[in-house]
C-alpha cells in the first residue's frame, strides 16, 4: 500500500509530462492528491496502536547488489507526515488551480512522490535520494512560477539543501559501513541494533554530519537564512509545501536517525541543539517582528516555531519529543493554512505589504475571520493544534534538569510569537480598508472553491487542538523507539 | 568471436577510407559504419562469456567483451549525431566514420591486448585517429590549433608511457602481463618504480587528469561537438580499464603508492576541473572542465583497490559515456539548428525547443549526479566503494566536489528554464527545429540515461557477471 503512495504521484507526473495537456494534468494531478490523501488517512485509520512499531512493511528489491532495496513501513511517526503529505499537496494544487500552465502540477506530483519516499522508506539511502529529490520540483517552483526575485531564491534553496545532502551522503555511508560489520547496510531496522555499537568518536561525527543537514532543512538559526528568500519568492502552493512538509524532513530526520541511532551523540550535543533552538525561537521571533512583508512575515516565524520542534528535540525527554512532533503536524497545518489564506488575499489586493493592507476582516469577514483564527493558532492559542506542542515541548526541556535554563529562555519565544502574531492582526485585520484599496481593487469575499481548500486545514488545526487523543497516542507510538533507545 | 568482430570493423573501416563511391553517399557510408558497429557490438555482447586467444596475442574475456562493446556503442552513437549534419564535415565524409570507427577499433585492441606492446599499439591507433578527428574543420583556426595541441601533447605523453612500458620490461623481461606479473616479485625496486612514475604521468596524460589536463578544453573547444564527445568518453574508457589492469600487474605492497598517487590525481583533477568549469561561458568548455572532474571521480575507484571498486569503475564508465555523449549530441544538434554554444545563446531554450531542452536537462543532471538517473547509482558506488575502502576523507571531497559540480550543471540548467530567451529579434526564430535522427538519437539516449537510473541492478548485473563477482 505505502508503495501506492510513491508510485500513484510518481506516474502522475510521468504521464502529465507525456501527455503536455494543461486539462489532463491538472484533472489527474487532483485525482491522484485526492485519493492518495483518502489512501494515506486510511492507512493511519488503520494503524494497530496496540502492536506498535512499523506496520505496512513492504520489501522491494532495488540495488540488491549494494543492499539498497526499497524498504517501506509507516509507524505512528511517518503516518501524520504521510497523510500531511498528500493533504496538503492537494490543497497546494487547488491553490494554483487557475494556472494556465500544466508543468507546475505535474511537480506538484513530483513532490508528493519524493516526500512519501522521505516519510515512507526504511532504507538510508532511498530515504536520501528522496530528500534529494524532492529539491527539484520545488526549485522549479519557485524558480519558474515564483516572484520577481525568483531566481536568487531558487538558487539559494537549492545550493543551502546541496550543502545538507553532502553531510548527509558521507553521514549514511560511513554510519552503513560502520555499522555493519563485513556487510554494509542500510536498512534501518538492522541499524537500530548495530549503529549502538559505532565507537563514539565516529558516532559523534555521523551524528553531526547528519544533524547539519537536517538543521538546515529546519531551519535552524544560523542556517535558515535561505528560508524567507523561499517563502516570499515562491508561489502559494509552493509555500504551502515548503512549509507544510519540505521543513518536517528536518524535523523528521532528527527524531528518526540523529536521536533513535545515535542517543549518546545526542547527549553529548545536546547544548549544542538547546542554544541553537532558543536561538531560532528568539531571533527568529525578533526578526519577523522587523518584516514589512507578510509573507517574509511568517516565514520568520517558522523559524520561531522550529526552534520549539529543536528545543523538544534537544531535550531528550519523552515530552519534549512528542511536543516536537505535535508541533511539527500542527505547525504544518496551521502555517499551510496561513499560507493559503495569503495567497487568496495578495490575489486579490495585488500587495503584501502589511502597511498597505489594513481592515482586511471589514472588506472581507469570512477571509478576514479565517486569517483571524490561522494567526491565533500560530500565536499557539489553546484549543487550537499549535498549543499542545509548543506547551509539550517547552515542558518536556524543563523537565530535563541539562535543558532546563534553556527552557526557561526558550519559553520567552512564546510572547515574542504571541507579540508579533497579535500585532499582525490589528495591522492587518483591524481597522478600516484604505480609501485608495477600496477603489483599486475588487475586495470580494472568499469563494466556495477557496473555502473548500481552506476547511480541511482549519478543521484539523481545531480538532488537534481540541482533541488531542485523536493525534498523541500515534506519536507516541512513533517516539517509543527514539525513547527506548534513550533508555526510557 | 572477438576476432571476427575485429575484422568486421576493420574491413568496414578500410572500405569507407578507401572506397571513393561512398564519399559522395554520406547515407551509405553512414549505414555501413552504423551496420558493422551495430554487428560488432552484437558479437562481443553474444560472446559474452566466450574466453578465448588469437595469435597469443587476443585475449577475450567478460571484462575486454563488456569494454568492447561499451567502445563500439560509444562509436555507434557518435556516427549517429554525425549523421543529422553530414555535410559539416567537408572534408570527406566517410572518412569521419572511418576515423571514428579506427578510434573505437584502437580501444577494442587496448582491452583485448594480453601484452603491453599490443595494447601500445591499440592506443595510438585511438590516439592517432582522434588527433586527425580533431582539426577536422581544416579551413577553422581553432580546430587546428586544437589538434595541434592535442597531437603535441598526445604524443609526448604516448612517449612518456612507452619509456614506462620500457622501464617495465627492463626490469621484468616480460612483455605479456603474465610473465611480468610472475617476474615482478623479484625484481629491483628501482626500476619499478621509476617505471610506475612513468606509467602515472602518460595514464594521466591521456586520461587528462589534473595538473595534465592543460589540452581538454582547448582540444574540446576547437574539435567538431561530437568529435569532443567521442574524445571525452572514448579512449579513456579504455585507458582506464587497461590502468587497472596495470594497477594488478603490480605486486600488493606497491599498491599503496598507486593509491596515494590517483588519489592525489582524483583530489587535483575533480577540484580544479570543478573550480575551472565554474566561470566558463562556453558549453563545450564547460563540458571539458567537467569531464577532467568526472575522470578524477571516476579514478576513485581504482584507488579503492578492492573488486567493488573496479565494478564502481566500469558503472560510472558506462553511465558516464552514455551522459556525456548525450549532452555533447544534444550541444551538436542545437548548433545545426543555429544555435550557438554559449550559456547565453540557451536562455529561454525550455521554450524554443523543449524536447532538446529536457535532453539536455537530463543528461546534465545525469552527469551531476541526480538521484534516479544514471549518474546517480554509478557516484554511489564510487564513494561507497571509497568508504568501503576506508578513504572517508577521500569520499568527502568527492561529494564535496559533487556539490560544487552543481553549480556549473545548473547554471546551463536555469538558463534553459528559468530565463527568458536573450532577445526576440526579427532574425532570431523562436521555435527551433530538430533533424530528425538527431531526435531519435538524443530521446534513446535519454530513455536509456532514465531507465539505468530507474533500474541500475540491471547494469550492475552485468558488471557483476563481468568480474566474476564482487
Amino acid at each position: 500500500m505505502l508503495s501506492l503512495l510513491i508510485f500513484l504521484p510518481f506516474l502522475a507526473a510521468l504521464a502529465s509530462l507525456i501527455f503536455r495537456q494543461e486539462d489532463v494534468s491538472k484533472w489527474l494531478s487532483l485525482a491522484v492528491a485526492a485519493l492518495t490523501s483518502l489512501l494515506s488517512l486510511g492507512l493511519w485509520l488503520g494503524y494497530d496502536l496496540a502492536q506498535g512499531g512499523f506496520q505496512y512493511v513492504q520489501d522491494i528489491p532495488w540495488l540488491s547488489t549494494l543492499g539498497i532495496n526499497l524498504n517501506l513501513a509507516a509507524d505512528g511517526l511517518s503516518l501524520p507526515f504521510l497523510f500531511l503529505s498528500a493533504l496538503l499537496t492537494l490543497i497546494a494544487i487547488l491553490s494554483e488551480w487557475q494556472r494556465k500552465d500544466g508543468a507546475i502540477f505535474s511537480l506538484f506530483m513530483l513532490l508528493e512522490a519524493a516526500l512519501m519516499g522521505v516519510f515512507a522508506s526504511l532504507d538510508l539511502i532511498i530515504f536520501f535520494i528522496a530528500f534529494e529529490l524532492a529539491l527539484i520540483p520545488m526549485f522549479f517552483i519557485i524558480g519558474v512560477w515564483g516572484y520577481d526575485n525568483r531566481r536568487y531564491a531558487s538558487l539559494k534553496f537549492l545550493l543551502y539543501s546541496l550543502v545538507g545532502s553532502v553531510f548527509l551522503l558521507i553521514g549514511i555511508l560511513s554510519l552503513g559501513f560502520l555499522a555493519g560489520d563485513g556487510g554494509v547496510s542500510f536498512d534501518y531496522r538492522q541499524l537500530l541494533l548495530t549503529a549502538p555499537l559505532i565507537a563514539k568518536t565516529p558516532a559523534l561525527l555521523i551524528c553531526l554530519a547528519l544533524s547539519i543537514a537536517f538543521l538546515i532543512k529546519l531551519p535552524s538559526v544560523p542556517f535558515h537564512t535561505w528560508l524567507p528568500h523561499a517563502h516570499t519568492q515562491a508561489p502559494t502552493g509552493g509555500s504551502i509545501m515548503l512549509a507544510g512538509l519540505l521543513l518536517k524532513m528536518g524535523g523528521y530526520g532528527l527524531i528518526r536517525f540523529n536521536v533513535s541511532l545515535f542517543p549518546e551523540a545526542m547527549q553529548t550535543l545536546q547544548p549544542f541543539f538547546a542554544l541553537l533552538a532558543v536561538l531560532s525561537l528568539l531571533y527568529g521571533g525578533m526578526v519577523a517582528l522587523g518584516q514589512s512583508d507578510l509573507k517574509q512575515l511568517i516565514a520568520y516565524s517558522s523559524v520561531n516555531h522550529m526552534g520549539f520542534v529543536l528545543l523538544g528535540i534537544a531535550s531528550l525527554t519523552a515530552f519534549g519529543l512528542h511536543g516536537a512532533v505535535y508541533q511539527m503536524v500542527a505547525h504544518g497545518v496551521i502555517t499551510g493554512l496561513l499560507f493559503l489564506l495569503i495567497g487568496m488575499l495578495s490575489h486579490r489586493t495585488h500587495t503584501r505589504s502589511i502597511a498597505a493592507l489594513k481592515g482586511m476582516y471589514t472588506a472581507m469577514p469570512i477571509l478576514g475571520g479565517l486569517m483571524w483564527l490561522a494567526m491565533l493558532g500560530g500565536a499557539g492559542i489553546p484549543g487550537m493544534a499549535g498549543f499542545i506542542g509548543e506547551f509539550q515541548a517547552i515542558l518536556g526541556a524543563f523537565q530535563n534538569p541539562s535543558t532546563s535554563l534553556w527552557a526557561v529562555l526558550g519559553a520567552f519565544g512564546i510572547l515574542v510569537n504571541a507579540a508579533l502574531m497579535l500585532w499582525t492582526i490589528q495591522r492587518v485585520l483591524q481597522g478600516e480598508p484604505s480609501e485608495q484599496m477600496k477603489a483599486n481593487y475588487d475586495l470580494h469575499d472568499i469563494t466556495s472553491l477557496e473555502l473548500l481548500s481552506a476547511l480541511p486545514l482549519i478543521l484539523l488545526a481545531l480538532i488537534w487542538g481540541f482533541l488531542p487523543q485523536s493525534l498523541s497516542p500515534y506519536i507516541d507510538v512513533g517516539v517509543q523507539s527514539a525513547l527506548s533507545q534513550l533508555g526510557f | 568471436m572477438l576476432f571476427g568482430s575485429l575484422i568486421l570493423v576493420l574491413v568496414a573501416s578500410l572500405l569507407l577510407l578507401l572506397a571513393k563511391p561512398f564519399a559522395e553517399r554520406p547515407t551509405l557510408a553512414a549505414a555501413i559504419a552504423l551496420g558493422a558497429a551495430a554487428i560488432a557490438m552484437m558479437l562481443f555482447a553474444s560472446s559474452f562469456s566466450q574466453e578465448a586467444t588469437l595469435l597469443g596475442m587476443l585475449s577475450s574475456g567478460h571484462l575486454s567483451s563488456l569494454g568492447s562493446a561499451l567502445m563500439v556503442m560509444i562509436a555507434a552513437l557518435t556516427i549517429l549525431g554525425m549523421m543529422a549534419n553530414p555535410y559539416k564535415y567537408q572534408s570527406g565524409l566517410s572518412e569521419v566514420y572511418a576515423f571514428v570507427l579506427y578510434t573505437a577499433l584502437g580501444g577494442v585492441l587496448m582491452l583485448s591486448a594480453n601484452n603491453v606492446l599490443l595494447f601500445y599499439v591499440g592506443l595510438e591507433l585511438s590516439s592517432y585517429s582522434t588527433y586527425i578527428l580533431v582539426s577536422y574543420y581544416r579551413q577553422h583556426k581553432l580546430s587546428i590549433e586544437a589538434g595541434a595541441k592535442y597531437f603535441v601533447l598526445g604524443a609526448l605523453s604516448s612517449a612518456i608511457l612507452l619509456y614506462g612500458i620500457s622501464l617495465l620490461f627492463a626490469a621484468t623481461g616480460g612483455i605479456y602481463y603474465s610473465d611480468i606479473s610472475t617476474a615482478i616479485q623479484n625484481t629491483s625496486p628501482v626500476l619499478l618504480y621509476g617505471s610506475m612514475a612513468l606509467l602515472l604521468v602518460g595514464f594521466a596524460f591521456k586520461l587528462a587528469l589534473a595538473p595534465f589536463h592543460a589540452w581538454t578544453p582547448d582540444a574540446y573547444q576547437g574539435a567538431p561537438t561530437l568529435v569532443a564527445a567521442l574524445l571525452s568518453v572514448g579512449p579513456k574508457v579504455a585507458v582506464v580499464i587497461v590502468l587497472g589492469k596495470f594497477m594488478q600487474l603490480f605486486s600488493d605492497d606497491s599498491f599503496l603508492l598507486w593509491q596515494q598517487a590517483l588519489m592525489v590525481l582524483a583530489i587535483l583533477s575533480m577540484t580544479i576541473g570543478n573550480f575551472q568549469a565554474l566561470n566558463q561561458k562556453n558549453l563545450k568548455r564547460l563540458l571539458g572542465y567537467s569531464s577532467i572532474a568526472q575522470l578524477g571521480t571516476l579514478i576513485i575507484g581504482l584507488a579503492s583497490g578492492n573488486m567493488q571498486g573496479f565494478a564502481a569503475v566500469l558503472v560510472y564508465a558506462i553511465a558516464y559515456s552514455i551522459s556525456n555523449i548525450g549532452a555533447f549530441s544534444s550541444i551538436a544538434a542545437l548548433r545545426d539548428s543555429g544555435l550557438k554554444a554559449n550559456i547565453e545563446a540557451y536562455r529561454g531554450l525550455g521554450q524554443r525547443q523543449p524536447f532538446a531542452a529536457l535532453a539536455l536537462t537530463i543528461f546534465l543532471l545525469s552527469l551531476a549526479g541526480m538521484p534516479l538517473l544514471a549518474g546517480f547509482a554509478a557516484k554511489l558506488f564510487v564513494f561507497k566503494s571509497a568508504v568501503d575502502a576506508g578513504l572517508i576523507l577521500l569520499a568527502f571531497i568527492a561529494i564535496a566536489n559533487t556539490v560544487l559540480s552543481y553549480f556549473y550543471y545548473f547554471r546551463v540548467i536555469i538558463a534553459i528554464w528559468l530565463d527568458q530567451p536573450e532577445d526576440r529579434a526579427e532574425d532570431m526564430v523562436l521555435g527551433l527545429k530538430l533533424h530528425p535522427i538527431a531526435l531519435s538519437a538524443l530521446s534513446v539516449m535519454a530513455m536509456v540515461v532514465v531507465v539505468l537510473g530507474l533500474w541500475p541492478n540491471a547494469l550492475l548485473g552485468f558488471v557483476e557477471k563481468a568480474l566474476g563477482g564482487f
